[in-house]
């Protein structure tokens, strides 16, 4: 038992470390709260809970399976709830976890207001809170959270956009003519509109200033396809056509090919790593994804919190804008990717 | 066949109980149908007629009595058993689907198929004219919808059916309740014609003035009793509503 | 006189067609939107071709669901049996299942689906609103435990060019095989619905069930048939996407309840059952997403395109249910 320990301890050490060399942490990681910490808790005695308010998507899958993986190695339990979008379901849950008592809880803090409160009382109740995939727009100022795990959306979106941009500047493209059309599956949510606006600023960079929102309908991708391949038709002007989520990404190879654009005539891009993505990467329709290593969001979500309860850590990490091509293709995702690890 | 109908009554129902709950709507009726005749079964709302109309039908079993049929006794369970004896029952609203065509009201569930249960329209569309024309309903077309006819005219397709199906006991219950002055007059001409066919119906209502003209015979129930049982020779309309209204002995009610 | 009787009688034929309305507007929507879309970009091959690909999907599936409401019933559960078919399908691919093996069994999975909601609306006598919503939630549940909503790729258990993939998604002379399977089943189902006598028994339980029941029709039996069939194309076409790209998605067949519905709707179907035909919930399917593609090809704005939508399918109603009373009158 004791060796295990040890070994998990040296294995939760070397990924902080590791963390701390690749990823950028916030320099205001100040905690109002200090964490609940007990040294003595055995980890097979603990329990925490990822309270989100995923769904229907894939995405969801992976996160659950890094806390699954993490919960695995550390040997001790956790949960997943997925609210399917519902703020007051996710927030009856929220209670719920806290009810229970458990040794953290990770919360998708996907409203800067509704859980201010909610935090703040379990906190105070003892239990170790931190946010996880998003954060409140003002960050600890506008959440009580210990810390937060997560992409930045914005920095994701303005990431993406630049490396099309600057492909297209690379093959002589009059930018100042350049059309942008993002679908959306689901119009006004946080994470479309966010990105949209990661979008945008690396427009603005480049002088780019036409763009259109698409509302791709939902999350069927057969209604995804129709209306892009559409829009397509319709819009001859498009020069770039950016998914804002994963199944408007997957689904821009499909709509391209449809429409009678070859490879490389209108640059695509986008977020997530579905199957229709990487083809697209492939046959060279799309020119890059965010892979937004939502992974990392489980598993670290489970390890921040043990480490949390064990030794008081309280790191901050950006897990996500990582920009997969071509090139980065076979070796990141495709080995990864059947293993519902990307 | 013919020696045995014609000594039988064709329908024949002794002691009929029916209790719903507490209420007993029945209380040991005795009734007869005879081959060929046109019988009003007349009450008020309430009396009950429905209830006995009911059981012979096969919507509502009997708590008690007998039920012969063509001389046999019989025991109905349901309506299709009672369609398959040869009682086809007219009821007011539940006969027709309005938004299908009148040969397909005809034939609805007892289809002329060609192979594979493939619908014989042809078939269809010449027997229904025929079966119309048999009660003199002269309409335009098998295709017309039941929602495009006036409510004697519908009455005059249910009865049409009836008729077609070579039913022994046409069972109408309130054909003319609802329907116009004029409508009404139709149906009553359907009715005749059925007479004319030899079959054999009673005729439900509590509008004497409507059932005098054509029926033959009478049977009328007040609070689920049989208080008569008359031919039109021996009575008149006078007397027959003075039987209808007529408060009997302090009992339970429907 | 009987040349103009026979005129008068093919017009009013048409007109107590109760497709006519729907037809009308379809082929006014085509003509407006072939001649009004910038450079005729809706008449062009490719947007045809795009159309033809994508459209059966909830075609379909509309087919069945129309059919259903003519009997009287809903299916909300059409968005869940589908992907639940459809991960069955790759799950025995998976297993390495012959495909051809594989398609039957999925195609009774939707069978015994259908059925299950039949049976429990029938012998539980609740609204099958109520009765499909439940097995809608419950279906998705069981979907997204038992795939963990990860998605499958196909090419990893059926490599590409197959026989049996050209069957399903394949090109005959340039047409997409997909929109020959939804006129087959069009054509298949309208030929049951009215010129078979079960298509007779769906129409009398839908218009007057007490009617239907007392002329000894098996309303329970009839209604759970339509539930079945249901079933088998949700199964069909959990298939038809799986193989089209390449991989099994759980937001499969998410919204197709409501459209199929509105499909069935502008195709002249009405909620209470009775009315409808084959032909008016075939081109209602159409119809629909039509007026979504030439709409954005039309290049309104995208976002606000749901307005467009809604405003059409009540629109639609309004001018059924005028012309429904019409007729009646």
């Amino acid at each position: 038992m004791a060796i295990r320990r040890k070994k998990i301890y040296l294995l939760s050490m070397a990924i902080l470390v590791g963390l701390f060399i690749s990823w950028v942490v916030s320099p205001i990681a100040l905690a109002v709260t200090p964490p609940d910490v007990d040294p003595e808790k055995s980890v097979e005695d603990m329990y925490f809970r990822l309270v989100t308010h995923g769904g229907d998507d894939p995405f969801w899958a992976v996160v659950h399976k890094g806390m699954l993986d993490a919960a695995k190695e550390l040997g001790c339990k956790a949960d997943i709830d997925l609210c399917g979008g519902d703020l007051a379901l996710q927030q009856k849950r929220f209670r719920e976890a806290v009810a229970m008592g458990p040794d953290g809880i990770a919360v998708v803090i996907n409203d800067d207001t509704a859980w201010d409160k909610p935090v703040e009382d379990a906190l105070v109740r003892g239990v170790n809170v931190i946010g996880i995939n998003n954060d409140d727009k003002e960050g600890a100022k506008g959440n009580a959270r210990i810390c937060y795990i997560g992409q930045s959306e914005r920095r994701a979106g303005l990431m993406v956009a630049r490396r099309l941009f600057e492909k297209a500047k690379e093959l002589g493209w009059d930018l100042t003519k350049a059309h942008v059309a993002m679908p959306v599956e689901v119009p006004g949510a946080m994470y479309g509109v966010v990105r949209a606006q990661g979008v945008q600023d690396a427009m603005k960079e480049y002088g780019i200033t036409s763009f259109e929102i698409i509302d791709a309908g939902g999350l069927e991708a057969s209604t995804v396809e129709a209306r892009e391949t559409s829009y397509l038709l319709g819009h001859p002007e498009t020069t770039f056509m950016i998914g804002l989520g994963g199944i408007c990404t997957d689904r821009i190879t499909d709509s391209l090919k449809a429409t009678g654009y070859g490879p490389g005539e209108i640059l695509g891009g986008g977020f997530d790593c579905a199957p229709g993505t990487l083809t697209g990467l492939k046959e060279e329709y799309m020119v890059a994804t965010i892979d937004q290593q939502q992974y990392l969001q489980g598993y670290l979500g489970v390890y921040v919190l043990y480490l949390m309860k064990k030794y008081g850590f309280a790191p901050n990490i950006d897990t996500g804008g990582y920009l997969v091509d071509k090139e980065t293709l076979a070796r990141v995702v495709e080995e990864l990717s059947p293993l519902h690890i990307r | 066949m013919g020696s045995k109908k014609s000594k039988e009554n064709l329908v024949k129902m002794l002691n009929i109980h029916k209790w719903f709950g507490k209420v007993h709507a029945l209380k040991g009726v005795d009734f007869e149908v005879k081959h060929s005749e046109i019988m009003g079964l007349v009450g008020d709302n309430g009396a009950g007629k429905s209830t006995l109309i009911k059981v012979l039908s096969g919507f509502h079993r009997a708590d008690e009595g007998e039920i012969y049929f063509e001389g046999e006794k019989i025991s109905i369970t349901s309506s299709l058993e009672a369609r398959r004896l040869g009682i086809e029952t007219v009821y007011q609203e539940q006969a027709l689907a309005s938004h299908m065509s009148i040969s397909r009201n005809i034939f609805m569930g007892r289809e002329p198929v060609k192979s594979l249960g493939f619908l014989n329209k042809k078939v269809m569309n010449e027997e229904s004219m025929k079966a119309l024309e048999s009660i003199e309903l002269h309409l335009r077309s098998p295709d017309t919808l039941i929602a495009m006819l006036s409510g004697g005219e519908r009455q005059g397709v249910a009865i049409a059916r009836a008729l077609h199906f070579k039913a022994k006991l046409v069972i109408l219950d309130e054909p003319t309740i609802a329907l116009s002055i004029k409508e009404a007059r139709e149906v009553l001409e359907f009715i005749k014609q059925l007479k004319k066919e030899g079959i054999t119906a009673i005729f439900i209502t509590h509008n004497l003035y409507h059932v005098f003209p054509v029926a033959e015979r009478f049977v009328i129930l007040n609070r689920g009793e049989k208080v008569a049982d008359v031919e039109k020779e021996d009575t008149s309309i006078d007397k027959l509503s003075e039987l209808i209204v007529k408060e009997p002995l302090a009992g339970e009610t429907l | 006189m009987p040349l103009i009787n026979l005129k008068m009688s093919y017009i009013h034929k048409f007109f107590s067609y109760r497709a006519a309305n729907t037809l009308i507007v379809f082929v006014g929507l085509i003509l407006f939107f072939a001649f009004f879309t910038p450079r005729h970009v809706f008449v062009n091959p490719r947007n045809i071709t795009s159309l033809s690909k994508l459209m059966p999907d909830l075609g379909i599936v509309a087919l069945g669901v129309g059919m259903l409401m003519i009997c009287g019933e809903f299916d909300l559960s059409v968005s869940s049996v589908l992907p639940l078919c459809a991960f069955i399908f790759i799950s025995l691919l998976k297993v390495n299942i012959n495909p051809s093996f594989a398609l039957c069994i999925t195609l009774g999975s939707g069978a015994l689906l259908g059925l299950l909601n039949g049976i429990i609306t029938v012998k539980g006598r609740i609204p099958s609103f109520i009765t499909t919503l439940g097995t809608m939630m419950f279906w998705r549940g069981i979907l997204y435990v038992g795939s963990h909503m990860w998605p499958i790729g196909l090419r990893a258990y059926l490599p590409p060019g197959s026989v049996f993939e050209h069957i399903f998604v394949g090109k005959i002379g340039g047409i997409p095989v997909q929109v020959i399977w939804f006129i087959a089943f069009a054509v298949i189902l309208g030929i049951i619905l009215h010129f078979h006598k079960f298509g007779n028994w769906v129409y009398a339980t839908g218009d007057n069930k007490l009617a239907a029941r007392a002329m000894g029709i098996n309303t329970d039996r009839t209604k759970t048939i339509c539930f079945i069939i249901v079933g088998v194309l949700c199964a069909f076409v959990g298939i038809l996407q799986i193989l089209r790209m390449e991989t099994f998605g759980c937001t499969q067949g998410i919204g197709f309840e409501l459209k199929a519905i509105a499909a069935s709707v502008v195709g002249g179907t009405f909620l209470m059952g009775g009315i409808g035909s084959m032909m008016g919930i075939f081109l209602g399917a159409i119809t629909i997403q039509i007026l979504e593609n030439g709409l954005i090809l039309m290049r309104v704005p995208v976002f606000g395109i749901s307005a467009f939508i809604g405003l059409a399918i009540v629109l639609f109603v309004i001018l059924n249910t005028y012309i429904e009373r019409r007729r009646t009158r």
